[in-house]
């Protein structure tokens, strides 16, 4: 029985810790919710117009995800109404995540929400045939979800295409050409919840990257080589029956959800460009060089349909002078922790491996976000004694916002880059000190053969 | 970051073949001299010519080092 009051207090304990935060005179007193499933991701943009019923200074608010979306939730992200970031910090309980942030005082009291969910639109049916459309189900709320009382809001939901199977009513609520619109609603209680189920047609590419390796290799002799191992998988509904070449071939609109090719964008110095796979060369790739990119039109050596996978290695070199800094002995590089693959992307593991120059010290990792670090290791190539540092991260679930710069940071002697010249002229010298030693001594069989005779 | 200037390398990699191509001559001449002179030298030679193998052989490998060097950095391999 006691055991039972002191959870029971403890439980009021952390419920009064979390309902503490939440200033309950606080209101939204207009949201605008902007719901962008048109891709594979889901892309929610918020509008928050804030108010005091006391007209004091609002100095906290908190955004609620549901434990649902929350694992789903890859990035998220809040600007005030100046465009300028505000930093959030992330406090998980058992039913849902809540990210508070602390505004300014004399800002204007309203605040731009971005988040990105990845792999919540389901496709329904699960498995279709070839020449079938793809049809996906979105799960949302209709109303804002927020621990404060919502005076007017509106959402609207942008859609793949026109063909839309059924979504739920809840008046007012409209569909025009691409839009399904909810709303106003007026006066809404804190975390009220109301589902709503839109299904709907939706052709664009659905793919995960399970895995991407990305290798990035220094060297002090003007260039940066970046190598990316790519597993990618088709994450729609999945094909049912067998695969026909001959329909494929035969009519262009012919599986409408597979994937013929995607293109992919580098940086605008890249050269010596290769895409292969296990078997070598997949020649069915197109180069464009752009002005500020350039584009890989890369089509995959079958197409993919849902299900299926496939797995290349794409590479180039960059100029040092883009991405290196440095003064004096001290060296900054500073390269994306994860480039553009394909549009609306989504990457399940990511891992980045930075190799740097032999003899390195010092070695500092900055990243944008936070990831986890891995042990450092020691990678051997050509002309290498003891081997080149590299230091390894990895992180989980991202999407394009995670685009982003990273820096590392070490210390480099101008004199090691002579080490592995003199490497190959020591091997040499070598040699040929072999050859003059050589030279000396006294094959020769002829005095023996004279030996045995008088032997005899 | 700010004092931090952009690191180039200190050749320009656009004339790496064209070294790679002088170096490695100069050093292949060399050597091929060094190796003619040896197998051409009578065995009951008194004359003393160590230095002159020690010296001939080590700026082949001097430049035969930087030219494969600059072959492995033309072709792609950056060391």
């Amino acid at each position: 029985m006691r055991k039972l009051s002191i959870i029971l207090f403890l439980v009021y304990l952390i419920n009064s810790i979390v309902c503490n935060s939440i200033d309950n005179e606080v209101e939204n007193k207009n949201v605008d919710r902007t719901i962008d499933i048109t891709s594979q991701l889901v892309k929610i943009s918020y509008k928050i117009t804030l108010d005091h019923k006391s007209k004091k200074p609002i100095n906290n608010y908190v955004f609620v995800a549901p434990i649902d979306d929350c694992n789903n939730l890859s990035f998220i992200s809040a600007r005030d109404a100046n465009k300028k970031e505000i930093k959030l910090t992330q406090s998980k309980t058992l039913t849902e995540c809540s990210y508070s942030m602390t505004l300014s005082a004399g800002s204007l009291p309203t605040i731009y929400i971005e988040t990105v969910y990845a792999k919540v639109l389901q496709p329904y049916p699960t498995e279709i045939v070839q020449g079938d459309r793809q049809l996906i189900r979105y799960f949302g709320n209709a109303y804002f979800y927020s621990p404060y009382k919502t005076l007017a809001q509106k959402t609207i939901v942008h859609l793949a295409s026109k063909s839309v199977e059924s979504f739920t009513q809840l008046k007012p609520s409209s569909q025009s050409d691409t839009q399904i619109s909810y709303g106003p609603y007026e006066n809404i209680a804190p975390n009220s919840k109301y589902e709503i189920v839109i299904h709907y047609e939706n052709n664009t590419p659905f793919m995960t990257i399970t895995r991407l390796e990305r290798t990035i290799e220094v060297s002090h002799w003007g260039n940066v080589a970046v190598e990316e191992t790519i597993d990618i998988i088709h994450s729609g509904a999945l094909l049912k029956g067998s695969f026909s070449r001959y329909d494929y071939q035969k009519d262009s609109r012919s599986g409408p959800a597979s994937i013929k090719s995607y293109k992919t964008i580098l940086p605008a110095s890249a050269s010596g460009v290769y895409y292969r796979d296990t078997n070598g060369n997949i020649s069915t790739s197109a180069m464009r060089v752009l002005k500020d990119s350039v584009e890989l039109d890369l089509r995959p050596r079958f197409p993919l349909f849902g299900g299926w996978r496939t797995h290349y290695t794409i590479g180039y070199n960059v100029p040092s002078f883009e991405y290196l800094f440095h003064k004096g002995e001290n060296y900054m590089l500073k390269m994306r922790v994860i480039d553009h693959v394909f549009d609306d992307m989504v990457v399940d593991e990511l891992i980045t491996k930075v190799i740097l120059p032999e003899g390195c010290k010092n070695i500092k990792l900055i990243a944008p976000y936070a990831v986890d670090r891995m042990t450092d290791t020691l990678h051997y190539t050509y002309l290498d004694i003891t081997g080149r540092p590299v230091i390894t991260f990895r992180k989980t679930n991202l999407v394009e916002n995670h685009i982003n710069d990273f820096n590392v940071k070490y210390q480099f002697s101008r004199i090691m880059m002579l080490q592995e010249p003199l490497l190959v002229v020591v091997f040499l010298y070598l040699f040929f000190l072999l050859v003059i030693i050589w030279m000396r001594l006294d094959f020769s069989i002829i005095k023996d053969r004279e030996q045995h005779v008088h032997k005899d | 970051m700010d004092s931090m200037v952009r690191y180039a390398s200190p050749i320009n990699p656009a004339i790496y073949p064209h070294l790679a191509t002088v170096l490695s001559l100069i050093g292949i001449l060399l050597a091929s001299w060094f190796f003619v002179f040896e197998v051409s030298r009578p065995k009951d030679q008194k004359e003393r010519v160590i230095f002159k193998e020690l010296s001939v052989s080590l700026i082949s490998s001097i430049f035969l080092g930087f030219g494969i060097l600059f072959i492995f950095l033309s072709a792609g391999i950056y060391v």
